[in-house]
Formats: C-alpha cells, structure tokens, sequence
C-alpha cells in the first residue's frame, strides 16, 4: 500500500517533468530561432531524448483501464509536438519564414493541450486514488484492529504465564512460610514440605525440612538435659538437708575415730572411718562422674557399717571381677541399689540372708548385679518401678519421705540417670518373686569401653 | 473458591484464543484488501475515432454517443466522446485542435458554422485524418461525409406540418438555437421556404436562444411582447419548444398559440402530453451516431462511402406518441 503511495506519488511527478520538459522544449527552439546559436539546438536536442525517454516510461508506469484513452492521446500529443518541433527547425534551417512560425505556433499550440492533459491524467490519476484511499484507510482500520486484538491476547496469555510461573514460586514459599509458623508456634513434628520443581526452592525446601528435623532432635535433647538437671537440683537439695554442719561432723567423726583408738576400740575405728568416707563420698559433687572401683568401695564402706548394725544375720557376698572396675558410671548409683537391699529385701526378714555384689563382663558389656533373698517384689512392683520414671519425670518427680535411706536417691532416680549417662533406655532389669528375693542388675553397654560418654 | 480460580482462568484462556482468531481474522481481511489490484488491462480495438459533440452532457448527444457506442462495439472501435461541457465553439475547436494532436483515427464532429469549422476539418484532412460531419454538416470543407438530419427537409416538413395545423392568419415567431449553426439556419430556411407560398402566414421575428432553455423562454416572452400577434412558434433546437412552452404559459397565451418544437427530450415530450406543444420534428440521434462510427470504420477500411447519408427525420403529433418505440426519446431513458 505504501508502495503504491509512493509509486503514485512517482507518477504524478512524472506527468509533472513531461509537462515542464515540453515548455523547456519550446524554449529552446524558441531561443535557438531567435538566437540563432547552435549550442541551443543541442540544448533542444538533448531535452527531446528525456522527453522521449520519459514518454517511453509512461505506458508502463501509468496506463490502467479507466485512463487508458487519455494516456494514448497524451503519447501521441507529445509525438506530434516532437514532430511539430522538428518541423519548426528544419523549417527554420531552410530559412522558410511562414514555414516555421507556423510550425512553431502548432508547437506550442500543442504543449498548452499538453499541459492541460497532463492535468486531465493527473485528475484521473487522483480520482483513481478515491478507492485506494478508501482501501488503505479500511486496511489501516483492520491493521489497528490486528495489532489491538494481537495485543490483547498476548497479554492475557503474558498473564497467564506469569500467573502460572509465579505461582510455581509462590506456592513452595507458602508452605514455606505456613511451616516456619509453625516451627515458631512451638510444633517440631509437622509434615515435610513438599516441592515438586526442581530448582532453588526444592533446595531451599530440603534445606529447610532437613532444618526442623534437626531442630526436633535438638529440642528433645535439650528437654532431656533439662529434665537430669532438674534431677540433679534434687539430689543437691537433699544432701543439703544432710550438709546441714559438714565441718562439724567429720571433726567430731574424727574425734570419736581417735578416741577409740585411744581407747584401743579398733572396730569402732573402723565402723567411723567406713562413715566418715561414705559421708565424703556422699557430700562430693554428685555431677563428677565416678568409677566402678568407687562406687564398691562406697558400697563396701555401706556394708561395713550394716555388718556392725545386723551383725551375722545378714551375709554380704562380694564376686567382682577386676577388669570391670574402671568402667564410668553415675556417681551414687550402686549404693542406692544396695540400700534398697537392704531396706526393702531383707531388714524386715527374720533370720539369715544374704546379699551378693557380683560385678562382671558378658556379651553385652558389663553387669552390676545385686541380689538379695528378701521377700521379694511382685510383678507390679517391678513393672512400676521400671516405667515409672517416664510417667513421674513429665509430672514432676514426688519426693516422697523414705526412712531409713542414708541418701534418699531412688531406684527410679538411679535408673533414668543411668539411662540419660549412657543414652540408652535398657539400663537395668529386676528379677523377682514376692518372698524369694530381688536380683537387680545394671546393664553397662560394652562398647562404652573404659570411657565414659559424659559427665554426669 | 478454587473453583472460581479455575473457571478465570479457562476464562482467560478462551479470551486469550478468541483475541488471537479476531486478530487473525483482521489480518486474513487486511490481506485480501491489499489483494485487490489496479485493473491494467488495455482494450483491443481497431480504430481509435473521436465523437466531439456540441455539448456533452445533452439528452439528444448522449442518444447519439449511445448509438456511436453500440456501432463502435460492433466493428472494434475505440470510441472517445470529448467535447465542451456546455455548447461553446472556442471549447468545441480546441477538442478539434487536441484530437488532431493527439494523432486519431477518425473525428466525428458537427460543421457549427462553416468559417470557424472548415479550416481545422481541412487541417485534420491535412494530418490524414478523416472527419465526418454529424448531425450538421460543412459542406464547403473537405469532410468526407454527412451523417444526420436532413436539416433543410427538417424545418421544412415543420413548415407543413404548421401549414396543415392552422388556418386564416398566422404570425410565426422562430427561436433558433444560433444564428452562427449551419444546421440551424438550414431548418429556419427550409421552415421559411415551406410556409412562402402562402401569404396567410407571417414571420414576425426570428431569434436565437444559444441552446439555453433560460434564453428561449426570455426570446419567446420578447416576440410576445413586441410582436402581440404572434399565435404561432417554431422552435428550431432541442430546448426551444420548452422555452417558448414556458414562455407562453406565462403570458397566459397557451390556448391560441400553434408551438411546433425540435426533437423528443423528455419535457417536450411531457408538453405534447398536455396540449402546449401540437407537434415536433423528431430526428434519429441514436441512428446518428451508429451510422457515424459505421461510416468512419469504412472509411478506415478504404471503401467508398456515399457523401451524404440523411437519417430519418418526421413531424412527431400528440397521437403518435403512444406509438413512438421508447428510443427516440431522450432525457431518462424514455
């Protein structure tokens, strides 16, 4: 359409230059009449070839049905003129007056219907342009409608995409941020988030997941840390009630010791040294862990000073294997054990019993066993003593007022400290039947070696 | 609401396909409009032959130029129908002048008056191209033939025919479309020379209307004025017998006033209807033009054509109009 514009345009101009040429033509002829020079017959010369050529482009360039008899008069017009021209020239030449004048009026004659024609055709030219111009203003209407519609669409699908492509981002950071809540509102133990693209945000999402799993084991970590200490607290507090004059003790402790040494009474020596070390094994720091080989003199020291209480009813058997007494253990916790012996096994038993230590290895590591011939406990008992302290650790501990205890430390305080040192639940098993005794065993994982995990 | 989610967003994606056809759809309608090209076409013809008329834009030529056309059809001739847009002989010459420069096959043309006309027929002669005179010939110039209106016989018959309509004294106006017209001065001539015999009939005056209706109404009001007597007119072109119709309607003189009118155009045709006008002299503008192009393409031929090739011209009455075939009248194709 532009191109037709332009090529229009082209016409008009060339119609323009053909009328123009046929005026510079009669000038030439006019001037080379009345000047006489030659260099204007050459000047003519010259024109009537562009003229020629130019009427040579016409028929190809702007005839078309509807000025198709305008055009052909218009070609014939300017070959007459050429003719008329020649004529006036040669006229000229053979010095014919009436001749030339003539022919050069015909001329010129001639170039004013020229003219006019050129007007007619360049009319027909524009009148011709009505329909084009109302077909490029129809086809400039349809190209507005194109790109309109072409643009329209676009951007609904543009949206769409970004809709989609930001959705397969935002949706991931949702349930992102939805977890993240629910980590900060205290809950661990939500489902995985899941991200089905592969990309950062399946990273970011593993990552993250990864992240709270961590977060859910450090967190039950650190509640059974807290719970030993809270443990721990106790413990302190109730050899604090016994601290009640340390100082006081061990001197008059001592002074009974040297009196009867004075006295020549070496078993009640014996019997106030055995407390006095048990009271300083006592009083120590209960979070320092100790040995094995502690713990039995502890117990040793214990039954030293039962043996002068019962005297030859109650028999204290010790079987202990040497090579076991270094392993680490729970400070106090073989004593509380032995007690219990003694308190719930066999004080109350008329007659002779016995209570065995035997200390050694088999093919799950080392075994303390305590055994005793007492009355015994009955299943329930045992069964209470085993998984209570999961219940009463939730609950808070009950301290409950045991007599006859020289610590006070519980078999379930024993059994959960034990757990917690060597992070394992099976720590001790209770074998027992109501009147024929109690073995208690701890059961010291073997690949704890001589080291121990950590302090306790 | 997902399913109000899901619903835009089909939504969205049936907008978006109904945007992309509508787009389509324009663009498809864009390029069928650029599709339509120029028609380039040339005609094929034989002959290339000008029609110049008096007038272009004239009931009575186009009947010609329809008949030129049908002719031109027929023997594979290029028919270019040029002349001035009202009657003018500086415009009518000049169209002589082009076609000659422009180097034609053929000219038709009228011979208006033969001082002005002679020299360009001559010169077109000169050139080697052929001129036939229609519809008023020149015979002192070197035309090769007369296609039309026997004009002295048509006035002549108008005469009669006012002989045969009227009786005891009669003082006749004649309105000429111009005194310069050949063909107009033969009618008026032949009108004259019908009605000399008889002494009982007066010519009052003669005037010309120069082919406008304005001017014939105005030159028949002044022969009433001047000339009270006057009872009876001949109109010797096309427009006369309307103007001297109005003319004489004005003055109120319709009943006892005798109008005999030139050719058949619609209005004249009308007057006749209602009893104005009592007759008109019809001519054969349409075999005119026909026998003209059929005379040149001979002539192009190189056969011999007859000098003068009169068409058939008669007094046309109230009563025969519902005989008269649809051709021979002019105006809106009655």
């Amino acid at each position: 359409m532009i191109g037709e514009y332009d090529s229009g345009f082209k016409r008009f101009l060339l119609l323009n230059e053909i009328s123009q040429q046929t005026d510079t033509v009669v000038e030439k002829v006019n001037a080379y009449i009345l000047e006489k020079d030659h260099l204007y017959l050459e000047e003519y010369l010259g024109e009537k070839e562009k003229l020629l050529a130019n009427k040579e482009r016409l028929q190809g360039k702007i005839g078309n049905h509807d000025n198709f008899l305008a055009l052909l008069n218009y070609e014939n017009m300017l070959d007459s003129f050429m003719e008329e021209c020649d004529l006036a020239i040669s006229a000229f030449k053979a010095a014919d007056i009436h001749l030339y004048s003539q022919h050069f009026n015909e001329a010129s004659a001639i170039s004013s219907f020229i003219h006019e024609t050129t007007l007619t055709l360049i009319d027909k030219e524009l009148s011709s342009y009505q329909p084009y111009f109302g077909q490029m203003t129809e086809r400039a209407h349809y190209l507005k409608m194109t790109a309109i519609f072409l643009f329209s669409g676009t951007l609904i699908f543009s949206a769409l995409f970004a809709v989609k492509i930001s959705g397969g981002i935002t949706r991931p950071l949702g349930a992102l941020s939805a977890a993240a809540q629910e980590i900060s509102s205290g809950v661990f133990s939500g489902r995985d988030v899941e991200v089905t693209s592969k990309d950062e945000l399946k990273l970011l999402s593993e990552t993250f997941n990864h992240m709270r799993r961590s977060i859910f084991e450090l967190v039950n970590e650190m509640k059974d840390q807290s719970e030993l200490d809270k443990l721990l607290k106790e413990l302190e507090l109730k050899s604090l009630q016994n601290q009640i004059n340390p100082h006081f003790l061990f001197n008059t402790l001592n002074n009974v010791s040297r009196m009867a040494y004075l006295e020549d009474a070496h078993e009640t020596v014996k019997l106030v040294e055995a407390i006095s070390a048990l009271l300083r094994y006592n009083l120590a720091n209960i979070d320092k862990p100790s040995t094995m080989r502690e713990e039995t003199d502890v117990v040793m020291d214990y039954f030293f000073i039962q043996q002068t209480r019962f005297g030859e009813r109650i028999r204290f058997i010790a079987d202990i294997d040497e090579s076991c007494l270094d392993v680490p253990v729970p400070r106090m916790t073989l004593q509380p054990i032995v007690e219990n012996a003694f308190i719930h096994g066999v004080e109350s038993i008329e007659g002779e019993s016995v209570i065995k230590l035997s200390i050694y290895r088999n093919a799950g590591g080392i075994v303390a066993e305590v055994m005793d011939d007492g009355k015994g406990m009955a299943s329930q008992t045992i069964e209470k003593i085993m998984k209570a302290p999961d219940d009463s650790q939730r609950r808070g501990y009950p301290i409950k007022k045991t007599s006859g205890h020289s610590t006070g430390i519980g078999i379930r305080n024993v059994i959960k400290r034990l757990q917690i040192f060597y992070q394992i639940q099976n720590v001790a098993e209770i074998d027992s039947e109501p009147g024929k005794g109690t073995t208690f065993r701890i059961l010291i994982p073997h690949y704890l070696g001589a080291e121990g995990r950590r302090s306790v | 609401m997902p399913s109000w989610t899901k619903l835009s967003y089909y939504a969205a994606i049936l907008s978006g396909i109904f945007f992309f056809s509508a787009a389509l759809y324009f663009a498809d309608k864009m390029f069928q409009l650029s599709r339509q090209e120029v028609d380039k076409s040339v005609p094929e013809y034989r002959h290339h032959f000008v029609l110049v008329p008096e007038e272009v834009d004239n009931d009575y030529w186009r009947l010609v130029e329809q008949g030129a056309r049908a002719a031109a059809r027929n023997h594979g001739v290029l028919l270019e129908y040029a002349g001035p847009k009202q009657a003018n002989v500086e415009e009518h010459l000049k169209r002589l002048e082009i076609s000659a420069a422009a180097s034609v096959d053929g000219v038709m043309t009228q011979g208006l008056n033969e001082n002005q006309f002679t020299p360009i027929i001559n010169k077109l002669m000169e050139k080697g191209i052929p001129v036939v005179t229609v519809d008023t010939d020149a015979p002192g110039s070197n035309r090769i033939a007369y296609i039309g209106t026997d004009n002295y016989y048509s006035g002549f018959i108008a005469g009669k025919a006012l002989l045969a309509g009227t009786a005891g004294p009669t003082y006749v106006g004649i309105i000429t479309g111009g005194f310069q017209s050949a063909h107009q001065q033969l009618r008026v001539q032949g009108f004259k020379d019908a009605v000399a015999e008889e002494s009982r009939i007066v010519i009052t005056a003669v005037e010309e209307s120069r082919i406008t209706r304005i001017n014939a109404a105005e030159m028949a009001n002044k022969i009433l004025t001047e000339h009270p007597e006057t009872n009876a007119f001949f109109g010797t072109s096309a427009l006369d017998g309307i103007g001297i119709a109005e003319a004489v309607l004005q003055a109120n003189r319709a009943l006892d006033t005798y109008i005999i009118a030139f050719d058949s155009i619609s209005e004249t045709v009308d007057y006749i209807q209602r009893g104005i006008i009592q007759a008109t002299v019809i001519q054969k503008p349409y075999d005119i033009g026909y026998k003209a192009v059929e005379t040149m393409a001979a002539i192009r031929e190189g056969k011999k054509v007859p000098e003068l090739n009169f068409t058939e011209t008669k007094v046309l009455y109230r009563e025969d109009l519902h005989s008269m075939p649809e051709a021979l009248f002019g105006g809106e194709g009655r």
